[in-house]
C-alpha cells in the first residue's frame, strides 16, 4: 500500500503537481534526517546535506521510473550525497594545525563535539514532552491504537485483531488520537 | 477542510485508504495548504514517537520547499546582471567610438587647415623643457639651473604629499630627501 501511496504521489509530481513533492518530503524528511545524522556529528552539516539530497531529489524524480519503490531511491540518493560531502570534506585541509594528541588533551572536547543549537533542543524537548502528555492524557483504547501504529509499525488488521474491534473502529480511533495531540501541538508550531 | 477529511488523510498516510479515498485525499491536499500542514503535523507526531524527529525539521522544510524556486530566481538574476553589463558595455562602446571618430575628425581638418600636428614649424610644435633654464651638461647630466628648478618641484610635491596623507612617513622622507645626497649633485 505505502508504494501505491508514493506512486501516486510521484506520478502527480510528474504531471506538474509541485505540491506532491511537498507530500512526499514531509513523508519522509525524519528518516532521511536520521540517516544522515548517523553518519555526520554536526546538526547544520546534516541539514545542508539533507537540504542537498532533497533538491537532488526533485530534479532527478522526473526521471525515476519506478523500478524501486520510492524511499529506496531517495535512500540511496541521501547516501550518495552524504558519502560525496565526507569525501569532499576530507580531501579539504583542517580549519586548524592542532595535533590530535593535543586534541586529545583539551578539555571540553566532548561539549565542542555536541554543538547541538540549544533553541533547537530546547524545542524539541518541548515538543517531545508535549506530544507524550497528550498520549498520557488520551483513553486507553486511543492511545493503545495509535502507539501500535506509530511506534509497533502495526497495520490496522492486525491492530484490530489485537484489540478485537473492527478496522473501522481502529482508523476512527487512531484519528482521534491524532486529532487530540494536533490540538495540544499546534500552539508550539505557530 | 472537513474531519471526515481529516480522517481520510490519516488513514491514507498510514497507507490504510482506499485506491479511491487515497485519490481524492490527494486531489484536496495539493489544493489545500491545510490539509498539507496537518499531513506534517501527523507525520511529526508519529516521528517523535518513534524518536526519529530532530528539531532541524522545520527549517530543511523550509529550505527545500525554497530551493528550486531560489534555483529558478538565481539563475533569472544571473541573467539580468548580464543583460545589464551588455548594455553597459554597448554604450560604453558607442561613447568610445564617438571619441575616436571626432579626435580623427578634428585631427583632419588641422591637417586640412595646413598646421603640422606634433611637428617644428607648426602651431602646437613641442619644445624641449629644458631651453629656458640653460643647456644640458656636455656629459648627459642637468645643468644648475635644471637642478634647482627639479629640487624644488621635488620638494614642493613631497610637501604637498605629506600635508594630504595621514602618518609619519610622509614627513621623514622630507628630512631624508633635505638630508640625503641627491643623485643630481
Amino acid at each position: 500500500m505505502a508504494k501505491d501511496n508514493d506512486r501516486e504521489l510521484v506520478r502527480r509530481f510528474k504531471g506538474g503537481d509541485q505540491a506532491a513533492f511537498e507530500l512526499l518530503f514531509t513523508r519522509y524528511q525524519h528518516k532521511v534526517l536520521g540517516l544522515i545524522g548517523r553518519h555526520l556529528n554536526d546538526p547544520d552539516e546534516v541539514q545542508d546535506v539533507a537540504q542537498e539530497a532533497f533538491v537532488r531529489a526533485f530534479r532527478a524524480l522526473p526521471r525515476f521510473r519506478g523500478e524501486s519503490a520510492f524511499y529506496t531511491w531517495l535512500y540511496r540518493i541521501a547516501l550518495n550525497t552524504t558519502r560525496n560531502h565526507v569525501a569532499a570534506r576530507n580531501r579539504r585541509p583542517p580549519p586548524t594545525d592542532i595535533d590530535v594528541a593535543d586534541a586529545r588533551l583539551m578539555d571540553g572536547v566532548d561539549t565542542l563535539r555536541d554543538d547541538e543549537d540549544p533553541l533547537a533542543a530546547l524545542s524539541r524537548d518541548e515538543l517531545s514532552s508535549e506530544i507524550r502528555q497528550a498520549i498520557g492524557a488520551l483513553p486507553d483504547d486511543q492511545r493503545s491504537a495509535v502507539i501500535l501504529r506509530e511506534m509497533d509499525g502495526l497495520s490496522y488488521d492486525q491492530i484490530a485483531e489485537v484489540m478485537h474491534c473492527p478496522v473501522g473502529t481502529v482508523r476512527s480511533r487512531i484519528f482521534r488520537a491524532r486529532e487530540a495531540i494536533d490540538k495540544r501541538i499546534r500552539p508550539l508550531l505557530e | 477542510m472537513s474531519n471526515k477529511m481529516i480522517e481520510s488523510l490519516s488513514a491514507a498516510m498510514d497507507n490504510e485508504a482506499g485506491a479511491f479515498e487515497m485519490r481524492r485525499v490527494l486531489d484536496e491536499a495539493v489544493r489545500d495548504p491545510q490539509l498539507r500542514d496537518t499531513w506534517m503535523r501527523y507525520h511529526l507526531i508519529g516521528a517523535v514517537l518513534r524518536g526519529e524527529w530532530q528539531a532541524g525539521g522545520f527549517e530543511l522544510h523550509e529550505r527545500v520547499c525554497n530551493a528550486p524556486h531560489q534555483a529558478r530566481t538565481g539563475v533569472a538574476v544571473r541573467r539580468k546582471r548580464l543583460r545589464d553589463a551588455w548594455k553597459r558595455w554597448r554604450g560604453q562602446a558607442v561613447a568610445a567610438s564617438l571619441a575616436v571618430a571626432a579626435t580623427m575628425a578634428v585631427v583632419l581638418s588641422l591637417n586640412l587647415a595646413g598646421v603640422q600636428v606634433g611637428e617644428p614649424g607648426g602651431q602646437t610644435a613641442a619644445r624641449p623643457v629644458f631651453d629656458e633654464f640653460g643647456s644640458r651638461t656636455p656629459e648627459g647630466g642637468l645643468s644648475q639651473a635644471e637642478f634647482e628648478r627639479l629640487n624644488a618641484y621635488m620638494m614642493r610635491h613631497i610637501q604637498q604629499r605629506a600635508i594630504h596623507q595621514p602618518g609619519v612617513s610622509p614627513l621623514a622622507k622630507i628630512v631624508t630627501y633635505t638630508a640625503a645626497d641627491t643623485p643630481w649633485q
